[in-house]
């Protein structure tokens, strides 16, 4: 940008818009040390563009006969779009100045470019902010002052929004959820699925998922024992149990009163003793059918989930016969 | 028309009490029905067809007994049971599952006769084995027909309440198999009451050859002279000498 000789006039523009978020375009922090440098720069600066200056009318007026520690904290955090903090040894030492600049750092953090240095004077504050060069004419400060309030704002667009308007986009968002909820139950089906499966020594866990906001119903059930010499076992529920999945998930307890066992190469039926050894990482698989909400009445879909064998011994050790038993 | 539903009606009803499932169980429980039950001493319980493990059954309230089976637990679909009392035995059959309970239930007719006790001794002493092909016995409640077997270490023990009316008896030289139907001598057709009867390797052979021909080995009918020889070469090896059959009314 080219520098600006002081004492040249600036063309005439209509003055940068203010987000009704924020009181001032520009809030002044400064040390009373150099309040005649800043009473420059404020009065080189367009009449459209609202400062706060604790020194005018309207600055004392908004500090007067309150707390003025969380009052400058309020103005500098949250009233102006921009702060422009004169950096200065008076400004490093002064206390409320530095109250200004730590609550604009804060702001700092959420709205990229809200914090504006000019630095008159070399100081022990540490600034990462890109600063502007507080010994050039005032008159030439006002006007990159003015360029800075009237850049597209660099923050995210939420931050600009009143909290006002976020409560009220908040409600409006929960209303149409709520509003569709019902809507949702009534169009989508259930979706059921078997998430796992095991065994102790009164039956078999299986944790059933459903996704759909509908119930799905259990209508079959039963254990596939794949090469082991057990005999594929139809389940049923266990008494506290209902066949109705609810949406959401919930273990299903089944049971069945015996395992029968396959005849073995001696003419006997396997019994425990035999079956035990054999358990080991095959897989078992449980398969459970279940009539989805849509589907037809007669109708059901085949959920299946394995588990290993050696889980079953608890099971086999109550429910195989232990007896030497002829085969049939 | 009300008639008509309330027929359906106690025929779902009788249906769905005619389901049983099946259970696996020790604790079996044991009733007889018939008259003098209640003199009844010494009960048993043959259990899958093995005498040689007679269960002894434990009196549980007049004509009622029990038992725990421990860790032999019986699966009631395929569990076959026969009860000996004194001399006597019953007929064979399926127990009734107790689910609630997780009971098998048995209710016998114990027990006619006659019952005879067959003594038997081979010579030289050698490891021997008997089946009993069990029919159903008319007077039980849900009979099923069995096959019991045990066996003779030394050649030598008892075939006890042998009920020939209705079972086949067929004694083997060597181990039971509980695979096969070994080709055994047909006992019925040779024990003679109140006697004993001794048969050499020659008067066996014979059997069996009569056996085959009138169709009692558990075949059909036939006189293959390769089975004469083979029944003549088996008993050779076995160094079979003879067999004595001695019944007790």
């Amino acid at each position: 940008m080219a520098l600006l000789s002081e004492g040249q006039m600036i063309p005439s523009a209509p003055p940068p818009p203010r987000l009704k978020r924020f009181a001032v375009h520009a809030a002044f922090s400064y040390a009373k040390e150099d309040a005649d440098y800043v009473r420059r720069v404020g009065d080189a600066l367009p009449k459209g563009i609202k400062v706060h200056d604790y020194k005018t009318r309207d600055g004392i007026l908004k500090v007067v006969g309150l707390d003025l520690k969380k009052t400058l904290k309020h103005i500098y955090q949250y009233e102006a779009m921009f702060v422009f903090a004169f950096i200065s040894k008076a400004y490093a030492e002064s206390e409320y100045a530095q109250i200004e600049w730590e609550a604009a750092k804060r702001a700092a953090k959420h709205k990229r470019g809200y914090l504006i240095p000019v630095r008159l004077e070399e100081t022990d504050m540490v600034i990462s902010q890109t600063w502007l060069d507080g010994t050039l004419p005032a008159a030439q400060v006002a006007d990159l002052i003015e360029g800075a309030i009237r850049r597209p704002p660099p923050a995210e667009w939420w931050f600009y929004l009143s909290t006002q308007v976020k409560v009220a986009a908040a409600a409006a968002l929960l209303t149409l959820v709520l509003s569709a909820y019902p809507i949702y139950l009534w169009l989508w089906p259930s979706r059921t699925w078997l998430k796992s499966a095991d065994a102790n020594v009164d039956g078999i866990i299986a944790h059933v998922v459903n996704d759909g906001p509908k119930s799905a119903t259990i209508v079959g059930k039963r254990l596939k024992f794949g090469s082991l010499p057990i005999e594929d076992s139809e389940l049923r529920l266990d008494k506290s149990e209902s066949p109705t999945i609810a949406h959401g998930e919930r273990d299903v307890k089944l049971i069945t009163m015996a395992l029968a066992t396959k005849c073995g190469a001696d003419g006997f039926l396997v019994n425990k003793r035999k079956v035990e050894p054999l358990l080991g990482q095959q897989p078992i698989t449980l398969e459970i059918d279940i009539r989805e909400s849509d589907d037809t009445p007669g109708k059901s879909r085949r959920r299946i989930v394995t588990f290993p064998a050696a889980r079953l011994k608890p099971l086999v050790r109550r429910l195989v016969l232990g007896y030497e038993t002829l085969c049939p | 028309m009300r008639l008509f539903v309330l027929k359906t009606f106690v025929c779902v009803l009788l249906a769905a009490s005619a389901v049983q499932g099946q259970i696996t169980t020790a604790d079996v429980r044991v009733r007889v029905t018939s008259p003098g039950c209640d003199k009844l001493k010494d009960v048993y319980l043959i259990v899958n067809g093995d005498e040689l493990h007679p269960v002894k059954l434990d009196q549980d309230g007049t004509c009622r007994w029990k038992t725990d089976l421990g860790d032999d637990t019986i699966l009631t679909s395929t569990a076959s049971f026969s009860l000996r009392a004194d001399l006597k035995r019953s007929g064979c059959k399926k127990a009734e599952a107790i689910e609630t309970k997780n009971q098998a239930d048995l209710v016998f007719s114990c027990c006619d006769g006659p019952f005879r006790n067959v003594n038997v001794k081979i010579e030289p002493p050698m490891l021997a084995s008997y089946d009993r092909y069990v029919r159903s016995f008319a007077a039980d409640r849900n009979p099923v027909g069995c096959r019991e077997f045990a066996m003779f270490e030394k050649g030598q023990g008892a075939i006890n309440s042998a009920k020939f009316d209705d079972e086949d008896v067929y004694l083997h030289l060597g181990p039971f198999n509980p695979k096969r139907q070994p080709v055994g001598l047909f006992l019925n057709k040779v024990v003679v009451d109140d006697r004993t009867l001794v048969l050499t390797r020659d008067g066996v052979v014979y059997r069996m050859t009569v056996q085959r021909a009138k169709g009692q080995s558990r075949s059909a009918p036939g006189l293959s002279s390769n089975a004469i020889s083979v029944d003549i070469k088996t008993l050779g090896d076995l160094k079979f000498e003879r067999a004595e059959f001695q019944v007790i009314k």
